[in-house]
Parts: C-alpha cells; structure tokens; sequence
C-alpha cells in the first residue's frame, strides 16, 4: 500500500476547502501535505513545480476552465497522478457523466457525502490501488452498473488488504472501449489487460450476455477469464453462461460479510491457484 | 451442499499414479463424489458421448467437472478439449486442465480453446489434496455449476 504524501487541492469554495482540509487532517494527521489552488492557474503552477500523489479537483470552479477542462489540459504537460474530482449538489448528475469519459478520474465524490466518510474511502482506495512493481498481483476489471455493488466491491477488496488493482466500467460500451483501449481509454493503449473479468448480466447499452460472447469470440480477449457476478438465480442463465464461455458463475452474496469471502476465494482461486495467461 | 454430491468428477489422464494419487486426494478432503476416470481423449470422447464401452451410461447426468491432462496417447487433452468447446451438449461442463507442462504456449491456447481454468501439477502429495481442496471448494461453494442433465 503506497502512502499518500502529498496532495494537491483544487477548490475555489473557502468553506469547502476548510472542510476538506479538516476531514484530511482529521484521518491523515501530519501524513499529507496538501496544496491548495484556488484557481486553475494556481494549480497549474503547483502542478509543475510539485511531485503530487492524489488531485482533489472541484468540478465547478470560480471562472473558466472548470476542473474536468484543466484535468485534459493538464494531461498533455504532466503525468497525472490519481484523480478524485468533487462536485456540489446542483451538478451531480451532469459532472458525473462528464467525470465518467475521463479516464483520468478515478473517483467522484460528491460534496454533500464528504462528511460520510466518502472523500476518505476513495483515498484510501487509491492508495491500495497504486500500482508498485513488487507487490501488484494483477487487474481486476469489474463490470457492473450498479455503483452501490461496485462500492461494496472495493470496500470487500479492501478489507482483503488485496494487491489488486480495480478498474471499473459502468456498462458494456465502455467495457469494450476499455478492453480494446479505444475512445476514453486510448490512454490505457500498451499496458496489460486484466486479469480477471468480474461481469455483471444485466447492464444497460450493452447486455452481459453480449459482452460475454464478444470477448470469447475474440482471439485477443479470449483467453481472459471472466466470472460473471449475478443476482440471478435461474437455471437458464447459469447454463447460458457457461455456454458462451464464462469461465464461471457466481451468484452476488446478499451480505457484506458473504461477498468479503467470495472475493477472498474469487483472487484466491484466480491469481494464486490457477495459472492465467500473462502475456497480454 | 447435498446436490453437489452427486456430481460426478471425471479425471482424464494417462498416468496411472496419477489416477491414483488425485483419487486418494480427493478422499482426504472428504468429498463424497463419485469419480470417474478414463485414460486418454479417445476414452474420453466415449465416455461423455456415452458410447463404446460405455453405452451403458447412456441417459445418466454428464460430469459436472472435468479435470483435464493435456498429455495423453491417442488423442490428447488439446484436441478432446477443442472437441468438447465446440460441442453444444458438451460445452459447459467447466473443464480444468491439469498438467505438468507449464508452458506459456500450453496456457493460452487451453485458455483460448474454453477451458474454465488451468492448474499446473503440484509434485507433492500434500500440495496435491491443498490444490484439490481449493479447487472443490471454489466450484462447488464458492461457484455455481451449470445444472446436470442426463445425456
């Protein structure tokens, strides 16, 4: 797990920052320094001069550009480090949609949730998810829509203290984007594939089923295994499944407690026991 | 898990230790299966399509899992696992290889023609009943196999 040091904050809002400077310091203590910007020019200039571990980046900011328009700018002159983009109340919705073809993001927090404890999973997350050469097992690629099971997901790995790295799509468009590194996902074009695929059936722009049977009928992907995570119970769809390739069927544990063990056997079973193809 | 008990678990492999050994294996971790074994792909074929010397199995359940050698006379696990992913009656029977052969080459293309997983044979007994403990528990807790129907 790779220590967050230093942070940079990209917030406009004087009460917003104090809160978020408090909840750090809070759970962080003396652990981070965290920079403030609050103007994209501020941040800009910080961004260059300093080596930063995580952005915080407010979507909507005093005057253009706004926290999505300087992430892309940005891109093009540094490295990005993990992003988590935060956004008021009004926005969600559309920020949301605009943080989601961003792959750069990795987490979107919403402001009214800081104080639920949301702002410090998605840290804690991106520092089990920093990839360090000796200690990463592989990637995972959860597929699924709902963003409750995907949270429950993440906190289920993270209690594993797993070296996985989670990647997540929201639907089987962006799945295939993601897996033939096209569109929002170019930047991905060259490093590994996943792998393990956790699929959920129903999804919505493109069925499990579907995405199911274009990846095993496609060389380059084919030889990735994928679990498919239902809620279904029907005979018909497990048999379904399996004839169309799926390496296996589970069923999604009701419980916290149950999907914390199903993800333990699950990277167990996968990245221990069985050998998977490494050549990506 | 009483329904997972009468899953038959079919092995195919051509060494007769080995037989052996994955049948005392499966006794130490107290599983109350039946297994089956056959010796090659041809066998194999046989037995999954209920014919030859084993046209008496005709309309009993199909194995639930299969654990696959790829090294084998006659016919060998590449070629009967190809067979059996492009079979529509015989296609979702999850197969695990488990082999010897650790190659690079041996992986993919198993992966690529279907199989469920890969698992490469321990050399020691006690590895073996771990691996076999670990492998029973994730297919018949942890995952869900397709239903049996009879053949």
């Amino acid at each position: 797990m790779n220590r967050l040091k230093r942070l940079l904050l990209l917030e406009d809002n004087p009460d917003d920052a104090l809160l978020i400077r408090e909840l750090l310091q809070e759970n962080y203590g003396s652990e981070i320094t965290i920079d403030h910007a609050v103007s994209a020019t501020e941040a800009t200039q910080l961004a260059q001069q300093n080596q930063y571990d995580l952005f915080l980046v407010d979507y909507m900011l005093g005057e253009p550009p706004n926290g999505a328009e300087w992430i892309t700018q940005t891109a093009k002159t540094i490295t990005l480090p993990p992003i988590i983009m935060l956004t008021g109340l009004p926005d969600t919705q559309r920020v949301e949609t605009i943080a989601s073809t961003l792959s750069e993001v990795s987490y979107f927090v919403t402001k009214d949730h800081l104080r639920s404890g949301a702002l410090i999973r998605a840290i804690n997350f991106v520092q089990i998810n920093q990839p360090t050469s000796n200690n990463i097992k592989g990637t995972i690629l959860l597929a699924d829509d709902d963003a409750d099971d995907v949270m429950l997901v993440e906190d289920a790995l993270l209690e594993l203290k797993s070296q996985f790295r989670l990647d997540v799509v929201e639907d089987g468009v962006t799945m295939m984007d993601y897996l033939y590194r096209r569109e929002s996902y170019s930047n991905l074009k060259g490093t590994p594939l996943p792998g393990l695929i956790l699929l959920d059936l129903n999804m919505p722009r493109m069925d499990g089923r579907q995405v199911l049977s274009t990846i095993k009928n496609d060389p380059q992907l084919s030889r990735i295994p994928v679990v498919i995570l239902s809620t279904s119970t029907a005979e018909q769809d497990v048999r379904d499944c399996y004839d169309l390739g799926a390496n296996s069927f589970a069923s999604k544990p009701a419980t916290f407690d149950g999907l914390v063990t199903m993800m333990r056997s699950l990277t167990t079973y996968w990245f221990d026991l069985v050998t998977i193809s490494r050549t990506q | 898990m009483s329904t997972n008990e009468r899953i038959t678990i079919l092995m195919a492999d051509d060494d007769p230790d080995d037989r052996l050994l994955l049948e005392d294996a499966l006794e130490e971790v107290h599983l109350n299966n039946q297994f089956a074994f056959v010796e090659d792909g041809v066998e194999l074929m046989d037995y999954l399509h209920r014919r030859g010397s084993f046209s008496d199995l005709k309309g009993t359940p199909l194995p639930g899992l299969i654990l696959l050698d790829l090294n084998m006379p006659r016919k060998d696990g590449r070629e009967a696992l190809k067979e059996i992913k492009a079979d529509p009656e015989l296609r979702r029977i999850p197969i695990v290889i488990l082999t010897t052969s650790k190659a690079e080459e041996d992986i993919l293309r198993t992966y690529d023609l279907g199989a469920n997983s890969f698992i490469v044979k321990p050399v020691t007994f006690d590895k073996l009943v771990d691996i076999v403990r670990q492998l029973t528990d994730y297919w018949f807790e942890i995952v869900r196999l397709p239903g049996d129907q009879p053949s």
